[in-house]
């Protein structure tokens, strides 16, 4: 399966090779989609990973007992359609095409596994309806 | 040959055939254009794009003791303290206090319509007219006299598109301009577009009623910056801006589905104003005008990231490749994207068309047209 992974790093965790053991141990494909860590390791990171959900669900135990917090996501953003007009802006900012504007009746389509979570769309949106739901 | 009130008879019996600027397009393919003049009686167009040059005239009642305001906040936005003791105008981009370009003027008006209640805080220095020297009230859009719409300009005829040929991101009222030639913006609804439909102002003059934001609106005037003396294509379309339209109607008949504050990131507020105008075919010329089609109306690519002067035309292209999603600069393939949503203009349109054909809404014949000639000027050179 593919999915994302976002792991919450509290200040006290130890200095244990993550990225390293999510590869070789559960055999995952990983590509780092956002990594937002200061020096004693507080902060963030998002993965796109690709592997069987037995490894994926064996990987999560493994963080956790690191006392990381790690939660499968489908998207980092939401969109609120009740404030979306289908401008189409945000499709400027979206370089992977993960929000597209359907040419038939040209509403504002967003196809979460292609979404890389930059959030770049956010601050892009005219009628700020796009927020983060991460963090 | 058709007169207005020819049109109207078949308009309030409920038998006018009616369709929609891009539906146009297509009859005209079909049954050429002499049959087309002969059996459409009117064509709708629409819009619903960002303009900064909006704003709304309020009038609040006197309070008691009178209050002459001089200094007048609307949930933190300063609106205007020039006008008589109880009137205002708050400018769609003028921005919050508190919260800067994320609450502005555009989100004071939209909330009115909303029904949702504001905040008025106002000073004056207390006449003998108008002893009261503070007032401070919770308002909804029922508790006031008048509230209208001022549009000093809507109604682009054309704009050109924006892209951004520097290293770094521009942020502009087309939206950000991502470095690298990386995205192009631009804005309109293309083929629906009023004044696309009616180039040379044949039929949208001063009186014309139309569709603004949901209510019964007018045009009030010639929008400011009125370019109407560009130079033309063979289709009769601005090779730039062209004319531009000033815009009256009711907030109280408005619908928030139809009106909506805007945000660009680093640049402002500005307001989405949703626009339909009818247009009456008098005549086979125009059929020429409505049947023109996105691969027939073109628009320059500029660069933005010349500011001082004239911006460099990096590419002309039509409406229907900026629509396709991607146009190719360079021999660089550059996704595009709007800022004016076609779904908006598309269901305006179509609101419009079923008013229409359902005699509710009929057409009027301008009291003063537009002329074909003026230029706007750049501001006057320092001496």
């Amino acid at each position: 399966m593919r999915t994302k992974m976002i792991l919450k790093f509290p200040k006290a965790v130890t200095n244990e090779p993550i990225t390293y053991e999510l590869i070789k141990k559960y055999d995952l494909r990983i590509n780092i989609l956002k990594a937002d860590i200061n020096f004693k390791l507080e902060g963030h990171l998002i993965f796109d990973v690709d592997g069987n959900s037995k490894d994926i669900a064996g990987a999560l135990e493994y963080l956790e007992n690191l006392g990381v917090e790690a939660d499968l996501i489908t998207s980092t953003i939401n969109i609120d359609s009740n404030k979306c007009v289908s401008c189409g802006l945000c499709t400027s900012a979206c370089a992977v095409k993960a929000l597209h504007l359907n040419r038939e009746d040209w509403s504002l389509n967003y196809t979460e596994l292609k979404c890389v979570g930059c959030n770049l769309c956010i601050s892009t949106c005219p009628t700020r309806a796009i927020t983060n739901t991460v963090w | 040959m058709k007169t207005y009130s020819e049109i109207n008879e078949k308009i309030k019996a409920g038998k006018a055939v009616v369709v929609t600027a891009e539906e146009v397009v297509e009859i005209v393919k079909k049954i050429g254009k002499k049959k087309a003049a002969e059996q459409i009686d009117v064509v709708t167009t629409a819009t619903f794009g960002p303009m900064c040059s909006s704003g709304a005239f309020l009038n609040f009642g006197h309070a008691s003791p009178a209050i002459r305001m001089e200094s007048i906040t609307l949930n933190g936005v300063p609106a205007s303290g020039g006008l008589a003791a109880v009137d205002t105008y708050i400018g769609a981009t003028e921005e919050s206090k508190e919260e800067g370009y994320e609450y502005g003027g555009a989100h004071v008006i939209c909330d009115l319509i909303a029904g949702k209640t504001i905040k008025l805080k106002a000073t004056g220095k207390g006449t003998d007219c108008y002893p009261r020297k503070e007032v401070e009230r919770e308002l909804t859009l029922e508790d006031l006299n008048e509230a209208y719409i001022y549009n000093p300009r809507n109604c682009y005829q054309n704009y050109a598109a924006a892209c951004n040929m520097s290293n770094r991101t521009l942020y502009t009222y087309m939206g950000p301009l991502l470095p690298n030639l990386s995205t192009v913006t631009y804005s309109t609804s293309g083929t629906l577009s009023p004044l696309l439909n009616d180039p040379y102002y044949k039929t949208i003059g001063v009186g014309t009623k139309i569709f603004l934001a949901g209510a019964e609106g007018f045009v009030a005037w010639r929008g400011t910056q009125f370019n109407s003396g560009a130079q033309r294509d063979e289709n009769g379309i601005p090779l730039g801006t062209g004319g531009t339209l000033a815009l009256i109607g009711d907030m109280k008949q408005m619908d928030p589905n139809f009106i909506a504050p805007a945000v660009y990131e680093k640049y402002g507020t500005s307001l989405f104003v949703g626009v339909g105008i009818p247009i009456p075919i008098l005549n086979e010329e125009m059929i020429d005008h409505v049947s023109v089609g996105n691969d027939q109306i073109y628009t320059n690519i500029l660069d933005y990231s010349v500011s001082d002067g004239p911006k460099p035309v990096v590419k002309r292209v039509s409406y229907a490749e900026l629509q396709s999603g991607s146009v190719e600069i360079n021999n660089k393939v550059v996704r595009t994207a709007p800022l004016a949503s076609l779904k908006k203009a598309r269901e305006i349109a179509n609101i419009l068309k079923d008013k229409i054909e359902k005699g509710e809404f009929t057409i009027t014949e301008p009291v003063q047209f537009f002329d074909t000639t003026s230029i706007t000027k750049p501001m006057k050179k320092e001496d």
